[in-house]
């Protein structure tokens, strides 16, 4: 099976599901000859405004899991009125690009949101 | 969306953010906010200043090789612009409310469980059960491992629900109109759901004839 029809695959079942770990979810559907290398490029490069791929690359996530998991950290830093840590523990699953990347898009929305209200 | 094209955004969204500041806000350089600098110094420096580091930050993070460390700077900073916002009455008006992290879901452009915190169907879920799902979110939050489980449960029932709503509002109209035949060319599983999201009393003369398979009108 090509990488970009399992990709298809993964994500029919991401929707369900909002994350899967990659090694399960290949021995479940009896793949074995897929490259887990190949997988992590293509999602890396062409699919990563649907997936997220965890630190290590053992687990893949929705977009939006991953999305809402850091606007809603933001809203609740902003409750509690304290300084927020990209290094930290909270953010320790997920890579530097994503991070930056994904936190970019949420804090141009807080700047819009904001001009709304005040 | 690349992460040089997401940064780009940010700081085209700095930019239209801080000039729109300028002109509404006549204070804006009174009141103050601490800004972490390079070598991770730290000092108070006026807001509207505060916010040309900040465009400025970000143009310098455009034209390196982006680092986290670097990024994560820049977002405290963002995050303290945001806070002082939040905070400060002398910033415009922005009314937290009692409780900020429901407000911000509430809020139609930022929330990202909007259909779930939204009038409409706070209204139709029991009270207790919307704070108690909405407690469940909040705290979960603490923790990933935690949040992706709650987020396999909320999140379903989110998507299900932002279709739902638009059926709902077909449903109503249906009812008011007063067409049985109508009712019955739709699912009644959809119906049965729909009739969940109300009051036993509401809607009580059509019900679901299970035999049948279908929806009858019971004169009062």
């Amino acid at each position: 099976m090509e990488t970009k029809e399992f990709i298809e695959i993964l994500l029919e079942e991401i929707k369900g599901n909002s994350y899967i770990n990659i090694s399960e979810f290949l021995m479940n559907i009896n793949l074995k000859k897929l490259k887990i290398k190949d997988l992590i490029k293509e999602i890396e490069k062409n699919y990563n405004h649907e997936l997220i791929l965890n630190l290590e690359n053992t687990e893949v996530y929705s977009y939006d899991l991953v999305y809402n998991y850091f606007k809603l950290k933001l809203f609740r830093f902003l409750e509690k009125g304290i300084d927020m840590d990209l290094d930290s523990d909270d953010f320790k699953e997920f890579k530097p690009d994503d991070l930056i990347r994904i936190f970019s898009i949420i804090d141009s929305e807080f700047f819009n949101y904001l001009l709304d209200n005040i | 969306m690349r992460l040089q094209e997401s940064l780009n955004i940010l700081h085209e969204e700095i930019k239209e953010f801080q000039k729109a500041v300028k002109e509404r806000i006549f204070n804006l350089g009174k009141v103050k906010v601490s800004v972490i600098q390079d070598k991770n110094e730290e000092g108070p420096m006026p807001v509207s200043l505060g916010l040309y580091f900040l465009s400025n930050s970000t143009k310098e993070l455009l034209s390196s090789n982006i680092k986290l460390k670097d990024f994560n700077r820049l977002h405290k900073n963002i995050k303290r612009l945001f806070q002082k916002f939040v905070d400060s009455n002398e910033l415009g008006n922005f009314d937290k409310g009692e409780d900020l992290f429901k407000k911000l879901n509430e809020n139609d452009s930022i929330s990202p469980f909007k259909p779930l915190f939204c009038d409409d169907f706070q209204g139709k879920i029991k009270n207790d059960v919307f704070k108690n799902k909405c407690n469940q979110l909040r705290e979960s939050i603490t923790n990933f491992n935690s949040f992706k489980e709650k987020f396999r449960e909320v999140y379903s029932k989110n998507l299900y629900y932002q279709t739902l709503k638009e059926k709902l509002e077909k449903y109503q109209d249906i009812l008011i109109s007063g067409s049985l035949q109508k009712l019955n060319e739709e699912d009644l599983e959809e119906y049965r759901l729909f009739r969940s999201f109300y009051p036993l009393d509401l809607y009580s003369d059509y019900l679901i004839d299970i035999k049948n398979g279908n929806v009858i009108k019971i004169n009062k």
